[in-house]
């Protein structure tokens, strides 16, 4: 029988890191199919420079400050919703690379000129922001674990909970070798672009909570948390511009330029 | 490997504990909730004892991680409709649609195996 130890351990780190995992796991694959193995070092120092801010805002937050739920709710809403911003940035990026003459193009760049420093940026954010916004409630998480279960079960969940992750992650970059180039694109940039509006939602949502946003109830609109939508207007609205965007920019990829 | 994958988690989902020792705090949610449904606003007061008799049942909560969380929730729901309320009074709908979030919680909670 498992203990409740090691299944709280196991969801915690399951739960909190998968989305951060499939997010950095998908850009590895985007540097393995341009063979930009220099990027995947600023990857590297992205999630660990997430991890290390994220214990020194941990440590911060409790020994230096008075930290109350409602401050955790706001560094959890305001982070996510700059890593949404950033996502679907990414998001666009590679659903214009899914085209195929424009992926040729960009290929043909990049012999030419190695990947932009602007584009570097963009990358370290995107998985900056991704694994920071996990790292908080993570640790919050397992303190309070570790103070009243024993460790090795913990231990235990922690590395099965790794691990599970790990075979994702890399099922994930399997498939970038493996599957089309063009439809590696599509699918990762449409696991972004929900990530994106989840992440939107739930940001949003976090501020409702401690009362910077109104909540104007929209109880027309289901409320499906996995996806981030929540039936009010405040987080509907820009979730709706979010798609609004997706639709321009995929608009924008594939048929516009053919059509000129 | 992706059946392997399904076939564990599964067993992982379905070896949570569907029962809870959360009751007096449920019971308290969901008496608060019954007295919401049936008006458009309930007045700043009686909210606030409502609340605070929420709180009173989440301080009891043994296990660490679920009385932080949803003490800090029911905190958050006072000083958002009362401390910092100007109102008389609150709507119901949207004090039940944050309630519901502490239901959502506890059964997170329960998932993760922390029951009382």
């Amino acid at each position: 029988m498992l203990s409740t130890a090691f299944i709280s351990s196991f969801t915690i780190i399951f739960r909190e890191s998968l989305e951060a995992v499939l997010i950095v796991a998908a850009i590895y694959g985007y540097l393995n199919q341009i063979g930009e193995s220099s990027a995947k070092k600023i990857i590297n120092y992205a999630w660990i420079s997430a991890l290390l801010f994220g214990g020194l805002t941990f440590i911060g937050a409790n020994y230096l400050f008075h930290l109350t739920a409602e401050h955790a709710e706001i560094v959890e809403g305001v982070t996510s919703i700059v890593a949404s911003l950033i996502l679907f940035q990414v998001g666009v990026w590679f659903v214009s690379k899914a085209e195929a003459n424009k992926w040729k193009e960009y290929i043909e760049s990049k012999i030419q000129c190695a990947i932009s420093n602007r584009d570097r940026f963009t990358l370290f954010m995107v998985v900056f922001f991704a694994v920071y916004r996990e790292v908080f409630e993570t640790i919050l998480f397992y303190k309070a674990l570790l103070l009243q279960f024993d460790s090795e079960s913990i231990s235990f969940g922690f590395i099965v909970g790794v691990f599970v992750v790990s075979i994702i992650s890399y099922l994930i970059l399997k498939m970038s070798v493996r599957v089309n180039l063009r439809y590696y694109f599509i699918a990762t940039s449409a696991m972004l672009f929900i990530l994106s509006i989840s992440f939107l939602g739930y940001g949003i949502t976090e501020l409702q909570e401690v009362g910077i946003f109104d909540t104007t109830l929209w109880l027309f609109i289901p409320k499906i948390t996995i996806l981030g939508i929540y039936p009010t207007m405040e987080t509907f609205i820009p979730q709706l511009c979010l798609l609004f965007l997706l639709s321009w920019s995929v608009y924008n990829s594939f048929f516009r330029k053919k059509r000129i | 490997m992706n059946k392997i994958l399904i076939v564990f988690l599964t067993f992982i989902l379905s070896s949570f504990s569907a029962l809870a020792d959360f009751t007096p705090l449920e019971e308290k949610v969901v008496e608060l909730r019954n007295v919401l449904s049936k008006n458009k606003t309930i007045k700043k007061s009686e909210l606030e004892d409502s609340l605070l008799s929420i709180r009173s049942k989440t301080s009891l909560i043994k296990n660490d991680i679920a009385r932080t969380d949803l003490t800090g929730d029911v905190d958050i729901l006072l000083k958002k409709y009362v401390t910092s309320n100007k109102k008389d009074y609150v709507k119901s709908k949207e004090v039940d649609y944050w309630l519901q979030h502490i239901i959502d919680d506890l059964s997170m909670f329960v998932k993760m195996g922390i029951t009382e």
